[in-house]
Order: structure tokens, then C-alpha cells, then sequence
């Protein structure tokens, strides 16, 4: 029975295992979606932000909203750390400020962002990583 | 509650490529990769052995090094590890402008710190992009001043954490780890003799079984058996008896 079994295995190997929708599956027609304006793609993250029930979502969503070709309004950014303080998950917070310094294109767009938010990171009490760990 | 970032985008797309590596940081590398499967063995055996008695395995640790050198929460037993988290939670559960710098550093580094999945990534504390954002660095936006009623596009293509150079090896599944090969080979060379007997030994190679004789039930089911056999002979005798008496008996009384 386990020399029958073994050969089986041995034949099921031989053959390619090339799915028939291989093909299909390596394109991604995005043209095919529904595109979002940036007033929907805001209200939807805003409100996703807000019934996040744990911090698996809340993470989930951090990287599907930073996965655009624009970044998120200050209104989602504020929502996310609100998220944050919801799971009471801190370091998630941090990274959030941390990914938003990467997604600007250049530092004075990330001091924009940092002057509108500041009402909010003063009121949850948020350090960014530049105050954590000080280059030397 | 502190668990990593996932990634659920797939993407073909690179972030940034890391430096190549020196034979010393690769000889550390190993070194830190036999650390972790030295742990995760003990972490396995601790699951599995009755602690009873071990003492400090088991009792609650200071955890105030912990916290003053965050790295140390790398090579902590599962079951400290856990208590660690525990006294951190409660710590983030209130308010968080009474956090200390120790705890904030290391929620962070237990979150995105160089161990574990993200054992690689060394930048996790300098002021560099990390190596698992869902987009590419440097960023190219569509534009910085969008309008209400901009089109907004997903990244084309997305980015593909798993394809990362950092990450490749993880995700590659022809380089197992020594214990997972041991095991597999383990497993080939019991099949393999198994099937050797069973091809070319048969039954008379089997291993010997170890019966093991109770004489107190074997001595009941003897007793039991006699029984049995007084019962059966009784019965017969008085079944021949009554068969050996003929109608006239009583006519001849």
C-alpha cells in the first residue's frame, strides 16, 4: 500500500502542475474596477477606520489605505490613530506617522501633514519615531 | 495584541534593495539562526513537558532588563514572553502620555524590531524607510494637490512583501531550516525501511510483540473454564439419566 502510494505520488509530480488559469489570473485589470474619487476613497477609510473592531483591521486597513497612488486626507490619517487608541495599540500608531513620512514625496508635504495632525497626536499622546530613536 | 503588520496586498514590485551582505554578518546571521532554533526547540519541549518542579521556567521574571534593553524580549521563552506583553498591554491600555520611553520603545520594538518574521530588518530603528511598506520608496504619487473628484488608482504594480530580497528566503520553500530537514529525512528513512519489510520480509520480520500475562486472570478464566465443563458434564449425566429410564419402569413398580 505505501510502495502503491509512493508511486502515485511520484506520477503526480511528473506531471507540470501549470493551472489553466495561470494566464488568467497573472493580469490584473484594475480598469475593470470601479474607480474611487478622492472624496469616496476618504469617506470610506474614514468610516472603515471608525468600526474597526480589532487591530488586525485596523493594520489591514492602514495598508490598503497607504496602497494608492495618492496619500490618505488628514481626515483618514486621524481616524487611523483614532483606530489606534481604540485597540489601545501604540507602537500602530507610531507606524502610522512612520508611513505617512514615506508615502509624501518630500518633507515639506510630511511638516504639513504633522501641522495638521498635531492637535490630535497631542491629544492621544503620540511620538513619532524620529523622537524615539534620534539619529546620533 | 501586539501582533505584526500584515501584508495582504500581492505585488510584484521591489521597496528597496539592502546592501550585500559580509561573510562576518552572514556568520551572525547563522549564529542568531541557531540561537532561534535552540529557542524554538525549548519552546516546543516546554509545551510538551510537565514543568512541575523546574521552578524558574515557570515563575513570572523581572521584567525591568525587558524593557531597558528591549532586544532581550527576542530570546524570552514563550510563557515570559507573554507576561511581558501582558504588563505592556495594561501599560498601553491607559493613558498613553504616561508612557515611558521604555515602554514605547519596546511595544515598537516587539511590533517591527528585528526578530522573529521580521528578523532581518536591521534598519527597524534608524531613520530609514522600513522594508515592509505597502508601497515603494521613494513614493510616486499621482499628484500632491488632489481634488474631491481625482481618480484615486491602486499602485501599479502592487508591491510584493514576499519578493523582497530581505524577505525571499523566508518565503523560499527549497531552503528549509536543519530541524525541518532532519525531520523530513527522518521520515524518508522510516518509509524506506518500512517499505523494505513490507516488500521483502513480510509478516516473519515483523517485531516481536511483548504479550504481557496476568496469572491471576488467566488463573479466573482456568477456574471459569472447568466450571464450564463440570456444568456441561452434569447436565449431560442428567440428561442420559432421564433418557435411560424406559415408560414401563413405573408399569414394573
Amino acid at each position: 500500500m505505501l510502495a502503491s502510494t509512493l508511486r502515485a505520488s511520484l506520477r503526480a509530480r511528473a506531471i507540470p502542475s501549470v493551472s489553466r488559469f495561470a494566464g488568467f489570473r497573472a493580469v490584473r485589470n484594475y480598469s475593470d474596477h470601479h474607480l474611487e474619487t478622492f472624496e469616496e476613497f476618504t469617506a470610506r477609510f474614514e468610516k472603515d477606520f471608525q468600526e474597526a473592531p480589532d487591530l488586525f483591521e485596523v493594520q489591514r486597513l492602514l495598508n490598503n489605505a497607504f496602497a494608492y497612488d495618492l496619500v490618505p486626507a488628514p481626515a483618514v490619517i486621524e481616524q487611523a490613530l483614532l483606530a489606534c487608541r481604540r485597540v489601545n495599540d501604540y507602537p500602530t500608531a507610531v507606524r502610522t506617522f512612520e508611513a505617512l513620512k514615506y508615502k509624501v514625496e518630500n518633507k515639506e508635504q510630511y511638516a504639513a501633514y504633522l501641522e495638521e495632525l498635531k492637535d490630535i497626536r497631542k491629544e492621544l499622546g503620540i511620538d513619532l519615531k524620529e523622537e524615539l530613536y534620534p539619529e546620533a | 495584541m501586539l501582533t505584526r503588520r500584515v501584508i495582504h496586498r500581492s505585488f510584484r514590485g521591489l521597496v528597496s534593495v539592502p546592501k550585500p551582505r559580509t561573510p562576518e554578518e552572514m556568520a551572525q546571521d547563522k549564529e542568531e539562526a541557531a540561537k532561534l532554533a535552540m529557542q524554538s526547540i525549548k519552546d516546543i519541549g516546554s509545551m510538551f513537558s510537565n514543568s512541575e518542579g523546574k521552578g524558574d521556567d515557570t515563575e513570572p521574571i523581572d521584567s525591568r532588563p525587558i524593557f531597558k534593553e528591549p532586544s532581550r524580549f527576542a530570546t524570552l521563552s514563550l510563557l515570559h514572553q507573554g507576561q511581558v506583553l501582558n504588563e505592556l498591554q495594561q501599560m498601553y491600555d491607559k493613558d498613553w502620555h504616561k508612557l515611558t520611553l521604555e515602554a514605547k520603545q519596546l511595544g515598537y520594538y516587539i511590533g517591527f524590531g528585528n526578530w522573529g518574521s521580521r528578523d532581518k530588518f536591521d534598519n527597524w530603528n534608524k531613520q530609514e524607510p522600513p522594508y515592509d511598506l505597502p508601497y515603494p520608496t521613494p513614493s510616486k504619487l499621482q499628484t500632491n494637490d488632489p481634488k474631491p473628484q481625482t481618480l484615486v488608482h491602486p499602485i501599479d504594480p502592487p508591491v510584493n512583501l514576499a519578493l523582497h530580497p530581505i524577505r525571499v528566503d523566508q518565503f523560499n520553500p527549497k531552503r528549509l531550516d536543519g530541524v525541518t530537514k532532519f525531520f523530513i529525512y527522518l521520515t524518508l528513512v522510516v518509509a524506506a525501511i518500512a517499505l523494505y519489510r513490507d516488500k521483502f520480509i513480510g509478516e516473519a520480520g515483523r517485531p516481536l510483540e511483548i504479550v504481557i500475562v496476568d496469572p491471576y486472570e488467566e488463573e479466573r478464566k482456568a477456574e471459569q473454564a472447568r466450571e464450564r465443563i463440570e456444568e456441561d458434564l452434569k447436565a449431560r449425566l442428567e440428561l442420559e439419566k432421564s433418557k435411560s429410564r424406559k415408560w414401563y419402569y413405573l408399569w414394573i413398580k
